[in-house]
């Protein structure tokens, strides 16, 4: 817990919620968080993914000091989780963010604003800045009258309304068209650009392997696995070779080196190395087949996820 | 603490509760103006009268009169009021932790604790407003028609408001262990209702262990009845009877909203 460029720093939390049957010993205690030490980088989008109750919210609550682990330690901008000066420097959007009836959008931004102590004349300038910037400009209604997708637009501007450092998003994109979503990843990179740290939340896994950097799989409270969506995608090493025309000889050929999966025009296999793939080439060519193209098949996110959380 | 305590107020006053609450007070306000008639006679002197007034008159002098009238309406401010307002502003407390909201405002820069104390007197200040509302008007009119001064009332405004912080407190505490405004509303309401019964344990014929558990919770529970006597009094005599029920109530307040303001600190949401 000593890295001065980690944003948000995690060692071995451990949540557990206790309620009276646990208490009483009437019920198992089930640990929301079992383990989880993480470690993100100035200026990276990190994304984190996992299933429904696998502990994801309770990760977010203990970074931002909503909710305290059972045990563990978490660090974030070099301080504790909680303390005030902290929270100034972070933005935050909650998954279910719910506005009380009264507000409208500019009194929420000035609100939220207040609460992170940004003075009143910066507000005056930024509060228009960031409805422009979410689409939300000259909407004069009370918030209890938004759709989903303004209600989100309105949130993302809430929580950047304090210029943060370090910015939580719990499901960005809910609720928004696929031009919302694009103007979220644009928004995404902007801030990646300006040196922002961003902790990504999300079940649109597309969504986080488009923008995200590295990537968390949390499944039922333990860190599956962390890596970049590349290392994820890469696949089991399988290439389909895509052929103008097949022949009988070419089959053959193709036979001789290894065994291959056909569809249509196209042989899919696994090469042991690159002089494995060579040789395959080498035979088909020798069997006067006409290559189109070699591709490395690829895994979408959504399948590795499924595969490791299946495992 | 001031920002949460300006939205609070808003949030309040944009409340049906509320402003159903304060157009009462206006409308009782106006209805009670309405029956006080206030005649200038030869001398500089004034004949008032509350509404029909049955022949012969009982002549108490002005000051006494007007000093009467205003306690009137006091009286009417300070009790229902007092569990009209705890309607409209216990609910502070649980729309704070409500599901969505809590994760926007416990992660902004501002202390849990703050802003639970900003609705604390945003509450309390909706209660004042309420009670300025029915009462003040008539006072002023007073003053304006008769020349006769019932200062006293803004005192008797700030005894009430010490009574209603004090439900606000239980309300604020009972906030805490549940979810919605229900418990909240029911602790303050309790303990109103059980401070007149406390006031007169002396007269009841109780089981002796009874007793010291009555004299202790005495000691212990705001003393919401003695607090309006307390105004009554101040009203009629410029002067404050018994200071106990206030710095008793006051203590009460203090303790209570620090342990609520410790809890909402360290609690794990």
């Amino acid at each position: 817990m000593t890295n001065t460029n980690a944003v948000i720093e995690t060692q071995d939390l451990h949540k557990v919620y206790p309620s009276w049957r646990t208490r009483l010993n009437l019920a198992p205690a089930v640990p929301a968080l079992k383990g989880v030490s993480l470690r993100v980088e100035r200026g990276e989008i990190f994304g984190l993914i996992g299933a429904n109750g696998a502990g994801k919210t309770s990760l977010v609550k203990i970074l931002l000091g909503i909710s305290r682990p059972t045990s563990g330690a978490a660090r974030l901008l070099g301080g504790v989780p909680g303390d005030g000066a902290i929270r100034r420097r972070v933005g935050y959007l909650p998954e279910s963010m719910r506005v009380q009836d009264h507000l409208r959008a500019e009194s929420l931004l000035h609100l939220m604003g207040r609460l992170n102590s940004v003075p009143s004349s910066i507000l005056r300038r930024r509060i228009p800045e960031l409805l422009e910037q979410v689409g939300l400009a000259g909407v004069k209604k009370p918030v209890k009258e938004f759709s989903k997708g303004m209600n989100q637009r309105l949130g993302l501007a809430q929580a950047l309304i304090n210029d943060p450092e370090l910015l939580f998003l719990d499901e960005p994109t809910d609720g928004l068209d696929p031009l919302g979503r694009k103007e979220v990843r644009d928004l995404l990179t902007r801030l990646r650009s300006e040196g922002k740290t961003v902790f990504l939340n999300s079940h649109l896994l597309s969504e986080i392997e488009m923008v995200c950097d590295r990537i968390m799989i949390l499944h039922r409270g333990e860190v599956a696995r962390t890596g970049s969506p590349e290392e994820f995608t890469r696949g089991a090493g399988e290439v389909v070779i895509r052929l103008t025309a097949v022949s009988e000889a070419v089959r053959a050929a193709a036979a001789g080196v290894a065994v291959v999966a056909w569809q249509a025009t196209a042989l899919r296999f696994t090469p042991r190395d690159q002089a494995h793939l060579n040789e395959m080439i080498d035979r088909l060519r020798a069997a006067s087949a006409d290559i189109e193209a070699i591709e490395p098949v690829k895994e979408s996110l959504e399948q590795f996820f499924l595969k490791v959380v299946a495992a | 603490m001031i920002t949460s305590y300006w939205d609070a107020l808003h949030e309040s006053l944009s409340r049906r509760v509320a402003l159903v609450l304060i157009g009462l007070a206006l409308v009782t306000s106006v209805g009670f103006n309405l029956l006080v008639k206030v005649t200038p006679l030869p001398n500089k002197q004034f004949r008032i009268v509350l509404g029909n007034a049955p022949l012969p008159m009982r002549d108490i002098g002005v000051p006494a009169m007007v000093h009467n009238l205003v306690s009137q309406q006091m009286g009417i401010a300070g009790t229902l009021w007092i569990l009209g307002a705890l309607f409209g502003a216990a609910p502070l407390f649980s729309s704070t932790l409500e599901k969505g909201w809590l994760e926007l405002l416990f992660s902004k820069g501002t202390s849990r604790w703050q802003i639970f104390l900003g609705r604390f007197l945003a509450g309390a200040t909706l209660y004042a407003i309420t009670f300025g509302v029915a009462t003040f008007p008539l006072a002023v009119r007073m003053w304006w028609q008769t020349d006769v001064r019932v200062w006293e009332i803004s005192v008797a405004m700030l005894l009430f408001t010490l009574s209603f912080a004090s439900l606000m407190a239980v309300a604020a505490m009972a906030s805490l262990p549940q979810r919605g405004a229900s418990l909240p509303i029911l602790g303050g309401v309790a303990v109103w209702l059980f401070s007149p019964f406390l006031m007169r344990r002396a007269e009841m014929d109780a089981w002796p262990w009874v007793k010291p558990v009555l004299d202790w919770a005495y000691r212990i529970f705001p003393k919401c009845s003695e607090l309006g006597d307390a105004a009554s009094a101040y009203l009629k005599t410029g002067h404050i009877t018994a200071w106990w029920p206030i710095w008793s109530t006051g203590v009460f307040i203090a303790v209570v909203m620090a342990y609520t303001l410790w809890s909402v600190e360290r609690k794990s949401f």
